[in-house]
This record gives C-alpha cells, sequence and structure tokens, in this order.
C-alpha cells in the first residue's frame, strides 16, 4: 500500500534531501548569524556575521542534507522490500541512518547514535499517529438516533 | 412525525436541490482535444535501463490511450514550491557525488613511494570525503539561491510568466551573492558566468527539440 501524502519513491530522496538542505540553510545561516554577530568585536560586527553565515552555514545545511537523504533512501529501500509503507519503516531507517553516519567512531558510539535515530523517529511518528487520531475523531460517523415511536419490539 | 419525515426525503430528488439551474447536454462543451489537459508522468522507475520489456509495453498502451503531452521536466516539478526542493536536492546530489568520484580518482591515481593498498584506499577515501562535502555544499547553496530567485523574479514579473530571462536574471543575482564577499569585480564576474551558463542551457536544450522537430518532419515526409 502507498502513502499518497508522500511523494512517490524514487523522487522523494531527491525532495527530502533539497528540503533538509534548505531546512539547515536557511535556520543554521539564521543561528549562525546571531552566533557571529554576538561574538565578533565592536566595529566588525557585520563582517563577523557575514564570515559566520558564509563558512558555517553551508556545513549544517550539508549535514541536514546528508540526514535527510540518506534516511529517504533507506525508507524507500525498506518499502521496497517489505512491500508496505507504514511508521515501522520509518523507525527502523532512522535507526539504519544514525548507524551509518556515526559509523566510523566505532561500533558502541553507532549503536548509541541507532538507538538515537529510532527513538526519536519513533517519538516523531508517534506524535504525527496521535494528532491524526485526534483530528480524524472529529469526523467520526455518529450512529443515527432512532426517535421511541419508530423502535419495535 | 416519522413519516412525514421519510416523505420529505423521498420528494427531495436531484431536480429540486439544483433548482432554476438549467443543465442542456447542447449547452456543455465539449473539452478541447488539442489543448485539453496535459498529464504530468511520474514513474515509478525514473531510469529506463531498469524497466522490463512488459512494463515499457504497457507505459506505450497507457500514453496511446490517455494521449499524454510529453512536455515534462525529468523530475515531477508541479509548483514553485517543488521546483525549489527538486532542484535543491538533485544540486547537492550531483554535487557530492561528482566531488566524492572526483577526489577518490585523484587521491587513488596519484603515484606514490610505496605501493601499499591499504594506505592508497585510505588516501582515496579522505580525499573524497574531503572535496565531496565541499562541492556539494556549494552547489547546493547556489541552487537553493537560483530557485528562490526565480520564484520571486517569477512573481515580480506577472506579466510575462515562465520567460526565459527570469532565468538568466536569477542566475546573475546568485551567483553574484555567491561570491558578494570577494569584491564588486569578482561577484559581477561570477554572477556573468552563472547566468551565461544558464542562457547557454536554453539555448541547447532549445536547439536540440528544433532538430528534433525538423527530423520529424523530414521523417512524415518520406
Amino acid at each position: 500500500m502507498k502513502d499518497p501524502t508522500k511523494e512517490p519513491c524514487p523522487y522523494r530522496i531527491i525532495n527530502d534531501c533539497g528540503s533538509s538542505f534548505a531546512m539547515g540553510a536557511i535556520g543554521g545561516g539564521i543561528f549562525n548569524a546571531f552566533k557571529g554577530f554576538r561574538n565578533s568585536p565592536r566595529g566588525q560586527k557585520f563582517s563577523g556575521m557575514t564570515t559566520a553565515i558564509k563558512t558555517k552555514a553551508p556545513i549544517s545545511a550539508g549535514n541536514f542534507a546528508v540526514w535527510g537523504g540518506l534516511f529517504a533512501g533507506v525508507d524507500c529501500t525498506l518499502s521496497n522490500i517489505r512491500g508496505k509503507e507504514d511508521s515501522w519503516n520509518s523507525i527502523w531507517s532512522g535507526a539504519i541512518t544514525g548507524g551509518l553516519l556515526a559509523m566510523r567512531s566505532g561500533p558502541t558510539t553507532a549503536c548509541a547514535s541507532a538507538v538515537m535515530g529510532g527513538v526519536l523517529l519513533a517519538v516523531i511518528e508517534g506524535v504525527g499517529h496521535a494528532i491524526n487520531n485526534a483530528n480524524s475523531s472529529m469526523y467520526k460517523p455518529q450512529p443515527a438516533t432512532i426517535p421511541e415511536e419508530n423502535k419495535t419490539n | 412525525m416519522s413519516q412525514q419525515n421519510e416523505k420529505t426525503q423521498e420528494s427531495s430528488y436531484v431536480k429540486e436541490v439544483l433548482g432554476d439551474l438549467n443543465i442542456d447536454v447542447e449547452t456543455l462543451e465539449p473539452i478541447d482535444k488539442e489543448k485539453s489537459i496535459e498529464y504530468v508522468k511520474i514513474d515509478e522507475n525514473p531510469l529506463d535501463l531498469l524497466k522490463t520489456k512488459e512494463e515499457k509495453e504497457r507505459e506505450l498502451e497507457r500514453e496511446k490511450r490517455l494521449k499524454v503531452v510529453k512536455s515534462w521536466a525529468y523530475l515531477p516539478m508541479k509548483t514553485n514550491g517543488e521546483k525549489l526542493l527538486y532542484g535543491c536536492g538533485a544540486a547537492y546530489l550531483t554535487g557530492i557525488c561528482g566531488g566524492g568520484i572526483y577526489g577518490f580518482l585523484k587521491g587513488w591515481t596519484k603515484p606514490q613511494p610505496v605501493l601499499n593498498y591499504k594506505l592508497r584506499l585510505n588516501r582515496a577515501l579522505n580525499l573524497s570525503t574531503k572535496y565531496g562535502p565541499w562541492a556539494g555544499n556549494s552547489m547546493g547553496a547556489l541552487g537553493l539561491m537560483y530557485t528562490s530567485f526565480d520564484t520571486m523574479l517569477n512573481k515580480i514579473r506577472k506579466d510575462e510568466p515562465n520567460d526565459y530571462y527570469n532565468h538568466v536574471g536569477a542566475g546573475f543575482i546568485s551567483g553574484a551573492l555567491y561570491k558578494s564577499t570577494a569584491g564588486l569585480k569578482v561577484a559581477t564576474l561570477s554572477g556573468g558566468i552563472f547566468a551565461g551558463m544558464v542562457a547557454l542551457c536554453g539555448l541547447g536544450t532549445k536547439v536540440i527539440k528544433d532538430t528534433k522537430e525538423k527530423i520529424k518532419e523530414k521523417n512524415e515526409k518520406y
């Protein structure tokens, strides 16, 4: 079964990569602008801000994009293997990406970051499901009230 | 009470709901066949190499049945937001792949005093992780700026939507902003280079389209 709210699968990798890159670039740019403005000495505030944005915003954007792209790729492969799309896919893919990205720093840290990624994605998916349930319970079909005269027995 | 309710429900036909709306079949205009609907084609497998023969045949049948217009981009970009995300992602992915391959080959083919497989692989991996993120980050930032300025220009120049001058202008602005800290001269130079690249790309696609149409006309004549 396919999830109609998401993009179709091979394109989703590019879309997720782009959206996470944009998120990282804009968020990292604003964060580093504040940081560079505060930490640079008086008289060089503006130049310090621009250099901080120029050097640090692309790095955070790249980190975000790697996370998003790997996550979408693992999600797509998992959904292709299992033949269905549900929350377990994204939880497992979060754990796998977390493990893959911390692979070079040893097995214990890789396992820890994998667990962290899985828990993070599980929390996100759980909150999403809770919101979805709360929204959809408003439109639940109500049983029709039968007038008392019409009741048999 | 209940019987009355049932009666009212029975008498409420579609005609009464619609009221005075006159719907004649003759007054409804049929959809123009040539300019009616453009189906946006989204493939499960974007690469032709991965498809089996049956899938290709099925697709051809479907295209004949629905009269699919094949003037689509390679990615399903319909709105401006999707264009931003897809453009950014595609730029980042091409940058990181190209930079990684370039770094790997550079490290692999570098002459060494001691021929050691492990050292060679380590150097290649180090260089690929050095060049890949650099190229990916700069390409992604350029793509983000280009697509956002393109949509901005598209919103500002409402009279001529989807004009190619928009793309060239967006290329100039993003190229100039990318090198804006290096001085005015360098900024204008890089903006000009980027705008020229965009214009060349447009010219190339136009030339390819024209030649394809000419070849089609020739084939139809004979």
